[in-house]
């Protein structure tokens, strides 16, 4: 039982409902009893409840409400702009690396495909749709079967030739028709793939600058691999020679008047 | 949103005149809303004390354009003059105007505790929380505050009775 001592410091907690339960009770005992005691509790009370009898004390005005809203929706309508940035800055990067890696799949997928049709004729397990040393024969055979134009130089211009064309297939690369030419040097075969796509981009390996062109010199299980891009069509040239950078070049260029072509190249 | 009102009470209690209060108000939801870390909506239990919190502590970071004059610190607030001290009991008769302007009258340090206890119904802890002292703190300064109220009300206690 609770005693006037340890009651009074709890007066204001109980009429402020901060005990419960039974103390609660004890308190209400405690006060049936206790005159005194009693009539603290009253005084408080009455204090109390004259004060929160005037409630409201403050008037809310009318348009605080609007204010405040009006501050809410801002917010609102920011932080959906702030989320948006991100989010579009996120997705931006997401298609970006996305693009990256397509764009690297179909690199590489173009090199390694160059390199399998290649590693295919040199070994014999596909036919030519068209043999002929002829480039006029060979172009007109390609020329209504690509999506692009096709017209063969007859290289070396005018000298020895220290290759030659041995035909053409038509293959289809990722949907699209590509045109893969034969060649031969010292009995060993040298493919060009030619393509019109415009996904197609060389980046793969090393890089030489050559007037407005731009060569890629890459290696794949012993086989050389040059591509380029020139007039809306990527070249793939894949050979097993032994030679690095501009020789590639000079092996089937290499007559006086076409040395011109790649004496500028220069490593990137 | 739906604490607005109470806090815009606790504005008023805490920079008296309204248009301070509407400002205090409308910069204590800029400020929460900026907030990094917010309490859940659904927890209304931490909201009015996080958000009351808010008002306060922009009302201290500004309280020397919104301070009122008569605004002075606790240790050195005194009841103010009550006139004769009789015996009180208060009845409900008891205009709500001579309720208003007995508080209006009190130290801010005192008005708020009221507002924020008897007219806002906050419990100790979150009183504590806001103002950012013991819960003991809070039971004391709110007898103080009651005991000046009790001393201005009385006088006119007395007249209405008559």
């Amino acid at each position: 039982m609770m005693n006037c001592a340890a009651i009074r410091p709890r007066i204001a907690l109980y009429v402020d409902r901060e005990v419960a339960g039974a103390e609660a009770l004890e308190f209400e005992a405690h006060l049936t009893e206790c005159e005194r005691c009693r009539r603290e509790y009253n005084d408080l009370r009455e204090t109390v409840d004259a004060v929160r009898g005037a409630r409201p004390l403050y008037e809310v005005p009318e348009h605080a409400y609007a204010t405040v809203e009006r501050i809410v929706t801002d917010w609102e309508r920011r932080e959906r702009q702030r989320w948006w940035v991100p989010a579009l800055a996120a997705a931006a990067v997401l298609v970006a690396v996305m693009t990256g890696w397509w764009a690297s799949t179909v690199r590489s997928g173009y090199e390694q495909f160059a390199a399998q049709a290649h590693r295919n004729y040199a070994q014999r397990t596909f036919p030519l749709d068209v043999k002929s040393s002829q480039p006029q024969v060979v172009s007109d055979w390609l020329e209504p079967r690509v999506p692009f134009h096709l017209s063969l130089p007859n290289y070396p211009e005018g000298g020895p030739k220290r290759y030659t064309l041995a035909g053409a297939r038509l293959m289809q690369y990722r949907g699209e028709d590509v045109a893969f030419l034969a060649y031969e040097m010292d009995r060993k075969p040298i493919s060009l793939l030619i393509s019109s796509s415009s996904r197609i981009m060389p980046s793969r390996g090393e890089s030489y600058q050559s007037g407005e062109l731009t060569f890629y010199f890459s290696s794949e299980r012993g086989l050389r691999i040059i591509t380029w891009k020139d007039k809306g069509l990527t070249y793939a040239q894949v050979s097993d020679l032994d030679v690095k950078g501009a020789e590639s070049c000079a092996i089937c260029h290499g007559a006086e008047g076409e040395r011109r072509k790649f004496e500028g190249l220069k490593r990137m | 949103m739906g604490c607005y009102a109470p806090l815009y009470r606790y504005a008023r209690s805490l920079c008296g005149e309204p248009q301070e209060a509407e400002e205090l108000l409308q910069e204590t939801f800029k400020r929460a809303l900026a907030a990094k870390r917010k309490p859940a909506a659904a927890n209304a239990d931490e909201i009015r004390p996080w958000i009351f919190t808010i008002m306060r502590n922009v009302w201290q970071n500004e309280r020397r354009r919104i301070s009122r004059s008569r605004e002075i610190q606790f240790e050195d607030a005194a009841v103010p003059a009550s006139g004769e001290d009789t015996e009180f009991g208060m009845t409900r008769k008891l205009l709500v105007s001579e309720v208003r302007a007995a508080v209006d009258s009190l130290p801010v340090i005192w008005r708020e505790i009221i507002v924020m206890r008897d007219m806002e119904d906050l419990s100790y802890a979150e009183i504590a929380a806001i103002l950012g002292c013991p819960v003991g703190t809070v039971m004391s300064r709110l007898a103080r505050a009651r005991e000046a109220l009790r001393q201005l009300l009385t006088p006119r206690v007395s007249e209405v009775r008559r």
